[in-house]
């Protein structure tokens, strides 16, 4: 039988040929070696998907599969989870990068859980366009009566998240973001619904995160220029 | 070549002529508490002195290697030269009785010495005994750059066998003088950077060195004519870009002065050829004022180059009128290199002409290298991030399937897998390092036309850049006028606009990748520029300046 690697990650990718290298870099450059990166290119057109060929064609860790016609982001963590050899999945946006012992950190949280059903969660920076942080989030345990409640949610990153791909399977994975609803906040809710639990660790910060005027985050709030000004840098 | 590494003796040759006791005390103890064994100290009285020879006999009793001569008074040139002759060391340094030489300065040199047998003597910073201890920091090896001032100590030392004779005929700037006719023999200096030799006392009133002050002019005058060094009548200086400015004034043919010079001694020339013009509203003391308030009455031609004209924009309204109603007098000249340039000088009210820079490189169209690559500039000099280091090495990790070749003084802790770091480099070192790559990207906040992108576009490279011209491939950064925004470059790579110009930056490398231009229209873009960039038509240019009749005075139109 084929070995599995300890985690997969999988990257959602869709015209980003300017930040995706970074992310997928950052992957490949983690200190616990036995992972694998599963790029889902989600049918872009700006040579993204030529690029990380030519890049990676000798990276045994690295896969990457198209989408001829796009289907979404949220689809597409479907499909890079549906071909992950590991049964841990490591959810990433191509517009991020992580720190070194994202994946260490990580494997060590799931250790003793292999029949828990549970989603890991931890801090994370804001870092500008050039890389510098701008904002430190240190994040807090996942509010599930909050956001039963009121829909609320107190402190979630999506891009540093882990979960059992069983979990995943039993949840039904990811819905097509649609103009309401980004796809981890619909994911969330299925996962809350099905009874699974949330953890939160207090570990480094795992994920430098971005918000680039075309995220979806950016599209559902509003772009606001706080998040990605850079002349006050936090550390 | 010399041989292997062994502990050569190192003479020091002190001429003594009124000093204190307790400077001739200070400066023996020094040299003989050196952590360096091998050395000899030849003390050369010049002239008998019965109060200073028990000073040394104290330490003729303890120390074997001293050697004690006299001469009839004739001047330090005289005393150095008997002293010479009576030294036996392999290395040689003339130091002066009132020197105090650092802890571990003659280890220093004599390891310098033999670490680059390439270099016939060792040079570099000195202290100055005032309040501050300020520091004479000296600078890089450069013959032509001697031939126009000393940057050399008569303290540093040389290899025996390159020793020249001392000339007593010259009365001030005698160590000028020792180091222009050693240089003369093709004996290339090793400069020591930040290491700071000895400490030096200050010119003592009445002293010589305050007479070469008020002779100033007839005794370079001396040394320049003894030397065979032709004197113009037009001095080129460069504050923020001196190595530019002295490779200019080699092409045009006039003097070459780095402000010191300029700024604290008198000179007759006739014109000042200023190569790179800030000033910034914060500055204090501004040496590019300072400099053109010695030449009031003269001709002054002003070049702006790099990001000058960044900094008039700080300025109010108010104080441009006084900067351009001195830059649009009669006796001034203002010149800039683009036709973006000017305009922007236009809207700050400061009449220009153009004419660009021509690279002092010869470099010519060769064949690409077989995998493609790309340079980038990394630099620290300037008080922000002006040539956008950030935004240059976020390209560089967007994009791994490129190699690049970076130069410049910044980033040399930064790796990256795909990036190699070149540092700064000689001209020759930078020829071959333009043949290596396949293009060229310059991003900045503010620049007017880098010398590097034409050298890039005359060997046939491509280059992309934020700064228009002839050839490059053009991201505009510029602002939109509709929207209130003027500014030619930088808003384009504020935060809201980054990631579209990243887009295009990135896209545009990768197309120089993959659609590799024909040889016909690379030759086509050099054929171009070349013309733009003939050295013979810029120097002619320049020179017709200090010719030109001055314009009449109108007093009102000073300012916009």
């Amino acid at each position: 039988m084929e070995n599995k690697p300890k985690i997969s990650f999988v990257v959602p990718t869709k015209d980003r040929i300017e930040w995706v290298a970074e992310c997928v870099g950052s992957l490949l450059a983690q200190t616990e070696k036995d992972i694998e990166v599963i790029v889902v290119d989600d049918g872009s057109k700006d040579g993204t998907y030529e690029m990380l060929t030519e890049w990676l064609k000798d990276e045994k860790r690295f896969r990457i599969f198209r989408n001829e016609e796009s289907i979404g982001a949220g689809k597409s963590r479907n499909r890079g989870t549906a071909e992950a050899k590991s049964d841990l999945i490591g959810v990433c946006d191509d517009d991020d990068f992580y720190s070194v012992n994202r994946a260490e950190v990580t494997i060590n949280f799931f250790k003793d859980k292999e029949d828990k059903a549970v989603m890991f969660n931890a801090p994370y920076l804001r870092v500008n366009y050039t890389g510098d942080p701008i904002e430190m989030f240190k994040g807090e345990k996942f509010d599930v009566e909050g956001f039963k409640k009121f829909g609320r949610v107190n402190y979630f990153c999506h891009p540093v998240c882990a979960y059992w791909k069983g979990d995943f399977d039993e949840v039904g994975g990811y819905n097509s973001e649609t103009d309401k609803l980004t796809d981890d906040y619909q994911f969330v809710g299925d996962w809350i619904k099905a009874g699974k639990d949330i953890a939160f660790e207090d570990t480094d910060y795992l994920c430098f995160h971005r918000v680039l005027p075309t995220s979806i985050m950016a599209k559902h709030r509003g772009f606001r220029e706080e998040w990605v000004r850079g002349d006050k840098p936090v550390c | 070549m010399t041989e292997l590494r062994r502990d050569p003796l190192i003479s020091f040759i002190v001429p003594v002529y009124q000093v204190t006791k307790d400077m001739l005390k200070r400066c023996l103890e020094s040299l003989v508490t050196q952590d360096y064994q091998n050395i000899e100290i030849v003390v050369t009285f010049d002239g008998p002195d019965d109060d200073l020879l028990p000073v040394v006999g104290d330490y003729l009793k303890r120390h074997k290697n001293i050697k004690v001569i006299e001469i009839e008074h004739a001047g330090a040139c005289a005393a150095r030269n008997a002293g010479f002759k009576a030294s036996s060391g392999e290395i040689i340094s003339f130091f002066n009785s009132d020197y105090v030489a650092k802890p571990g300065m003659a280890k220093l040199w004599v390891d310098t010495l033999q670490d680059h047998p390439e270099f016939g003597f060792a040079y570099g910073a000195y202290e100055w005994n005032s309040s501050n201890r300020s520091v004479y920091w000296s600078k890089e090896f450069d013959e032509f750059e001697l031939t126009q001032a000393n940057y050399i100590d008569c303290g540093f030392p040389l290899w025996r066998k390159h020793v020249v004779e001392w000339d007593p005929e010259v009365k001030s700037l005698q160590d000028w003088d020792f180091w222009i006719r050693v240089v003369k023999n093709g004996v290339k200096g090793y400069y020591l950077t930040r290491d700071i030799s000895f400490v030096a006392e200050m010119p003592r009133p009445g002293g010589l060195s305050m007479d070469s002050h008020q002779n100033w002019v007839a005794r370079v005058k001396f040394v320049r004519e003894k030397n065979g060094i032709p004197t113009t009548d037009m001095v080129a200086c460069s504050i923020g870009a001196p190595f530019h400015g002295s490779k200019m004034a080699q092409m045009i043919g006039c003097d070459y002065d780095d402000g010191d010079h300029i700024i604290m001694k008198p000179n007759d020339y006739k014109a000042l050829y200023m190569i790179g013009f800030f000033m910034r509203p914060a500055d204090v003391k501004n040496m590019h004022s300072n400099i053109l308030g010695k030449f009031k009455d003269k001709k002054i031609i002003i070049h702006y180059i790099g990001a000058d004209i960044y900094w008039l924009r700080k300025f109010t309204t108010e104080e441009l009128k006084l900067i351009s109603g001195v830059l649009n007098r009669g006796n001034a000249t203002v010149l800039c290199e683009t036709e973006l340039a000017q305009k922007e000088l236009k809207d700050y009210g400061i009449n220009s002409e153009i004419v660009p820079i021509p690279p002092y490189t010869d470099l010519d169209i060769k064949p690409l290298p077989e995998k493609f690559s790309c340079a980038i500039f990394l630099t620290d000099k300037s008080n922000f991030d002006k040539y956008c280091q950030k935004e240059t090495l976020s390209i560089v990790r967007a994009l791994p399937t490129v190699k690049f070749h970076a130069y410049g003084d910044a980033c040399h802790d930064i790796q990256y897998p795909n990036m190699i770091h070149h540092g700064n480099m000689t001209t020759e070192e930078w020829e071959k390092f333009v043949y290596k790559t396949s293009s060229y990207l310059r991003i900045c906040r503010h620049d007017t036309r880098p010398m590097a992108s034409d050298e890039f576009l005359l060997a046939g490279r491509d280059v992309i850049s934020n700064i228009p011209g002839i050839g490059v491939d053009y991201i505009d950064t510029g602002g939109d006028p509709e929207k209130m925004e003027f500014d030619p470059f930088e808003i384009g790579l504020n935060d809201s606009y980054w990631p579209d110009t990243k887009k295009k930056i990135v896209k545009a490398i990768l197309s120089a990748k993959n659609n590799i231009r024909s040889e016909a229209d690379r030759r086509d873009v050099r054929a171009r520029l070349a013309w733009d960039l003939d050295k013979q038509k810029y120097k002619d240019l320049i020179n017709s300046f200090i010719e030109e009749e001055d314009k009449v005075l109108i007093g009102g139109e000073c300012g916009k």
